[in-house]
This record gives C-alpha cells, sequence and structure tokens, in this order.
C-alpha cells in the first residue's frame, strides 16, 4: 500500500474534542495510512486541537480499533475522548 | 421500638415517650378511634392483626426511620382487639436535634403502618351493622399499576414478575440519576437501592429534577426516598448516604442484580468499573458532555469493561467536568431515561441488549447517533487475561497518582526513576534522577521538604506502591507518575 494515494475519510469528533475542532465532521481527502497519522495531520492543521491522542480512543467504521489499523478510502474514523459528566 | 398491644396503651406512652439531652424536637402522633365512617355512626372499633408478621414489619419501618432521617430515637405502638370511641389506637413518637427531620420521620412511619401492617378494622356501627375497612396496602396491592407495560408482549405477567423481583442500584441521584430512579420506580423494579451523599445545589436544579428550589441544603437521598416512595410505594427502597469508595463497593455490589452508574466523575466510574468486574455484577454507565452522551454496559465475560479502553484512570482535569463545560438538562434526562430502558431491557429479557458490548455516543444537536462495536482486550489489566487489578484502589492511592500531562500545575518537582539498574541500563530516562541518588547509607530517604517528587517506574504500579510507603512514613508532596515510562514516552501514538 502506498501512503500518499488519496483516501476519502470521513471524520467525527465527540465533546470535548468536537469542541477544540470547532464542528462534528470533517470529510477530507487524505494520503494518512493511520488514524495515529490522520490524528498527527489534523492537529498540525488546526491549531486548536491540543487534546492528547494518548488519551483518545479511536474507531473506524463503528469498531474500536488499534491506531496503526490501515485507513482505506470511504472509511469513517471517529475520535472518543473519555466522558465523565453526570 | 415498636410494641403491639392488645390493652389500653395511654399508660405506655406515657412512660415510653422518648427524651434525650440532644433532641430539640419532640413530634408525636396519635391516631384515635372517631365516632364516624363514610356518614354512618360508629360505636366501637376492631382490630385484627396478624401479629408475628405485623411485629416484624414494624420493627422495620422503626429501623428505616433510623436509617432514613436525621433522628435520634423513634417509637411506635399499635391496639388491637376492641376499641372504645376516643381510645388511642396507634401512637408515634419521634425525637431529633431539628423539628424538620422529626416531622418527616413521624409522616414516614405513621403512613408506613397504614400501608404495610397487617392489621385490619372492623367498624360496629350504631345501627347493629358492622364492616370491615379496607386497610390502605393490604388488600389490593399493586393496582393498575403496570397494565400498560404488561400488555407488551415482551414484557408480560412474566416480565413483570422479573422486574419484581429485580435489585438494582443506583449509584448518584443526580442528573443521570434522576430520572433514571424515576422510571425504574415507575416501571415496579422491586429493590431499589440509592447510593447518594450530596445536599441539594440550586445551580443542579436544571438537571436534577427530583428536587425544588426550596430543598437547596438538603440531603438529596432523604428527598429522593421520600418522593419516589409517594411515587410508587409498592417498590422497596435501601438507602446509602455515602459515596460508593474502595471500601463498600464489592459489598453494595453483592447485594444488586444490576447497578447503574449514574455518577460525574472518571475516578468513580473507574472505581465501578473495577468493582463490577471483581464481584461479577453487570454495570451500566451513561455519561454527558454538553448535548452529548455516552451509554455502555459491562456484562461479565459477555463484554469489554472501561479499562479494555482506558487501562489507567483519566485525570480528572483532563476534559471538563458538568460544572465547567456546561450541560443542557435535558440531556442528562435523556441518558438517564435511556439507562433506565436499558436496565428494564436486561431485567426482563428483551432483544437488542447492550451485553452485545456495543457503545452507544448520542448528540441531542443533531441526532447523530453511533453504535460502535468494541471487544474485550486481551491486555486490559481489570478483566484480562494477565489481570492486574485484584482488589479497589483505595481513594488515598488514587489521590497520590500525576498524569504526564498534569506535571505542568507542580512547581519545583524532581523526577525520581525507581525501576533497577538493568532496567535503566536497557531503556535511558535522562531527565529522571535515580533513586539511589537519595537514599542514605543507613537505608532512609534524603528527599528535600519544599520540593515535589515525582517517582517513575516502568507502568506506574511499583512508583504507586512506593509513593503510599513514603507518604505513610509522613513524606508529603510526593506523587506517583500514571501510566509510567510508558505513558512518558509515548504522549502521542504514532
Amino acid at each position: 500500500m502506498t501512503t500518499d494515494t488519496l483516501k476519502k475519510i470521513s471524520i467525527q469528533y465527540f465533546a470535548v474534542l468536537r469542541e477544540q475542532r470547532g464542528c462534528s465532521e470533517d470529510i477530507l481527502e487524505t494520503s494518512a495510512s493511520t488514524p495515529a497519522l490522520l490524528y498527527q495531520h489534523l492537529q498540525a492543521q488546526h491549531a486548536a486541537l491540543v487534546f492528547p491522542a494518548s488519551l483518545l480512543r479511536v474507531s473506524v467504521n463503528n469498531k474500536f480499533c488499534d491506531w496503526n489499523t490501515p485507513l482505506n478510502s470511504g472509511d469513517t474514523v471517529v475520535f472518543i475522548p473519555p466522558v465523565a459528566g453526570g | 421500638m415498636f410494641v403491639l398491644s392488645s390493652d389500653n396503651i395511654d399508660a405506655w406512652i406515657q412512660e415510653n415517650t422518648p427524651a434525650d439531652n440532644a433532641a430539640g424536637a419532640c413530634v408525636t402522633f396519635e391516631g384515635r378511634v372517631r365516632n364516624h365512617h363514610e356518614g354512618k355512626s360508629v360505636l366501637s372499633l376492631e382490630y385484627e392483626a396478624f401479629v408475628p408478621l405485623a411485629q416484624s414489619e414494624g420493627e422495620k419501618i422503626i429501623q428505616e426511620a433510623l436509617e432514613r432521617f436525621n433522628i435520634i430515637d423513634v417509637r411506635a405502638i399499635h391496639r388491637h382487639g376492641y376499641l372504645n370511641i376516643g381510645e388511642t389506637a396507634v401512637w408515634v413518637g419521634v425525637i431529633a436535634a431539628h423539628r424538620k427531620d422529626a416531622f418527616k420521620a413521624c409522616q414516614y412511619v405513621i403512613d408506613e403502618i397504614k400501608h404495610r401492617l397487617p392489621i385490619w378494622k372492623k367498624e360496629h356501627y350504631t345501627d347493629g351493622h358492622s364492616g370491615w375497612v379496607n386497610c390502605h396496602g393490604c388488600t389490593q396491592p399493586t393496582p393498575n399499576l403496570y397494565t400498560r407495560q404488561i400488555a407488551l408482549p415482551e414484557i408480560g405477567e412474566a416480565g413483570q414478575q422479573r422486574l419484581q423481583q429485580a435489585k438494582v442500584l443506583v449509584a448518584g441521584a443526580g442528573g443521570l440519576g434522576c430520572p433514571a430512579l424515576q422510571y425504574l420506580t415507575a416501571a415496579g423494579v422491586g429493590t431499589i437501592g440509592i447510593c447518594e451523599f450530596d445536599t441539594v445545589s440550586a445551580d443542579n436544579l436544571h438537571r436534577q429534577v427530583l428536587y425544588d428550589f426550596k430543598q437547596t441544603g438538603d440531603s438529596k437521598l432523604t428527598i429522593a426516598l421520600e418522593k419516589l416512595s409517594q411515587q410508587n410505594p409498592f417498590v422497596k427502597f435501601k438507602a446509602y448516604p455515602q459515596a460508593i469508595s474502595s471500601s463498600n463497593a464489592l459489598d453494595l455490589f453483592s447485594q444488586y442484580d444490576l447497578v447503574l452508574d449514574c455518577t460525574d466523575n472518571f475516578q468513580s466510574k473507574f472505581l465501578l468499573n473495577d468493582a463490577a468486574v471483581l464481584s461479577k455484577t453487570p454495570l451500566l454507565h451513561a455519561s454527558l458532555y454538553q448535548h452529548e452522551g455516552q451509554l455502555y454496559g459491562y456484562y461479565p465475560n459477555q463484554t469489554a469493561c472501561l479499562r479494555c479502553l482506558w487501562p489507567e484512570t483519566p485525570d480528572e482535569s483532563c476534559i471538563g467536568n458538568c460544572a465547567e463545560s456546561g450541560i443542557i438538562g435535558a440531556v442528562a434526562g435523556t441518558l438517564g431515561c435511556m439507562q433506565a430502558m436499558e436496565a428494564i431491557k436486561f431485567i426482563v429479557g428483551m432483544p437488542n441488549v447492550l451485553t452485545s458490548g456495543q457503545w452507544i455516543t448520542l448528540n441531542l444537536l443533531d441526532y447523530q447517533l453511533h453504535k460502535i462495536d468494541r471487544s474485550a482486550n486481551p491486555d486490559c489489566p481489570a478483566c484480562g487475561e494477565n489481570q492486574s487489578i485484584f482488589n479497589l484502589e483505595s481513594d488515598e492511592a488514587e489521590a497520590l497518582k500525576i498524569s504526564p500531562e498534569a506535571l505542568s500545575a507542580l512547581k519545583n518537582y524532581v523526577l525520581i526513576d525507581i525501576r533497577t539498574e538493568a532496567e535503566r541500563r536497557l531503556q535511558s530516562f535522562t531527565e529522571a534522577q535515580p533513586l539511589k541518588d537519595y537514599v542514605s547509607v543507613n537505608g532512609t530517604y534524603a528527599f528535600e521538604a519544599d520540593k515535589s517528587y515525582v517517582l517513575v517506574c516502568q507502568q506506574g504500579k511499583r512508583s504507586l506502591t512506593l509513593a503510599q510507603k513514603l507518604q505513610k512514613l509522613g513524606r508529603t508532596r510526593i506523587y506517583s507518575l500514571l501510566g509510567g515510562l510508558h505513558a512518558w514516552k509515548q504522549p502521542t501514538p504514532v
């Protein structure tokens, strides 16, 4: 797999992440091959997106998965921070 | 003290009215035989009691009043046999430091006596007739309360029976707990435990809908019990006026079929998670953020637990709580209702229960709903193959932990690497001083008073043990780095 192939990825943001990104969804063409690289790209693009990835969990196509799961065009990626309010 | 008597009770009342120098209030209630009932003149009255059950139930009511209200003593006596007009049939006396508690407890005891005691009243009328008068709760225990849900094919009489036999513990009677409790109570869950230590606060009223403005400062638990008991007097409530902690969680969990996590902080949520895993009790979590909510369950041997995703308890400061980030009350209401619905589905055995392990996220602004599949993590410290959590971590230990992100809040701190020589050769940690520099020849630790010390090991476990030991020796400003060197070296995944 080549990393420079552009993939169309839909990204959903939750809770504090949605706030920092300023919207709840992004659809973008990216060369990022994994959720980890995708989050790095997003952080580089959006200065307000400062939430540490170490505290986030990621799901691809509605399944929690590893940060190094390969991304494919058409995937939906959701970044989920821990939430405690009640 | 509860007494049943077949003789006149006036003298008993004289001798047994409770007294105590700490009591600022004494409230007594006396029920007497009146000379009329529904338009008929009454001559005398006959009480027939099933004595053994009336006695044990009466003692239970007294015990409940002592547990629920802030009172010093409560005593009650009930007559049975023949009584004349004007004679005392039942008497309740309560003493407390303050009148409010005494009034409430007295009302509670007489209402429960009327509802629950197997005592039947026969009135003898002036026209020569006589008739049994229904005691409130005895003859028709649950009049039509549940017909509309029994009508559902998935519930039916059998499902209602399961609800009646179920025991559910609700941890926290706040934004999530209020609606969850109201709907579980309405549905006829047989036994509901409520764990709540806090008082009513005006700025929480927009989402804690069991409480009124005039009750600001009062005990949430006392009010919740009173309102819910009125809502459905056929539910048995158990009150726990304390936070769930490492010392009571396992004991509490063992008494219930299901626990609802309606708490609002990570420490409680992860403590509940560990207690559920250790006691193999199903646990239903909900969490809120602004106008979003999350719902997920832990079902022993079926689903992942919370630590499968987050092995370490996150720092409370890593994300805003309701106070800092804001929350719409209706969001808490929606998620609390979803918890109640999920509990009912689980108890009755309805389809599509979250035993499949799905993690639900719901945004109430745009109605985006995600059902995210998750599987158990074999490396999970709570439920994985190499389990490392065998007992609940004490709250004191929790306070010693500090995350790499939170370090900046400490001024003047020193990182101390407590790993072995071999470990340090394998992976160096140049930011930290080796522990041996701080141990003197006689084995004591040479720490400076005005500095904070953050102990670091590979995973954060040994450092926590050492921090606890040092704390016991009287050392303050000592911390254990959460997640250890592992977390320090990998602040962002690559």
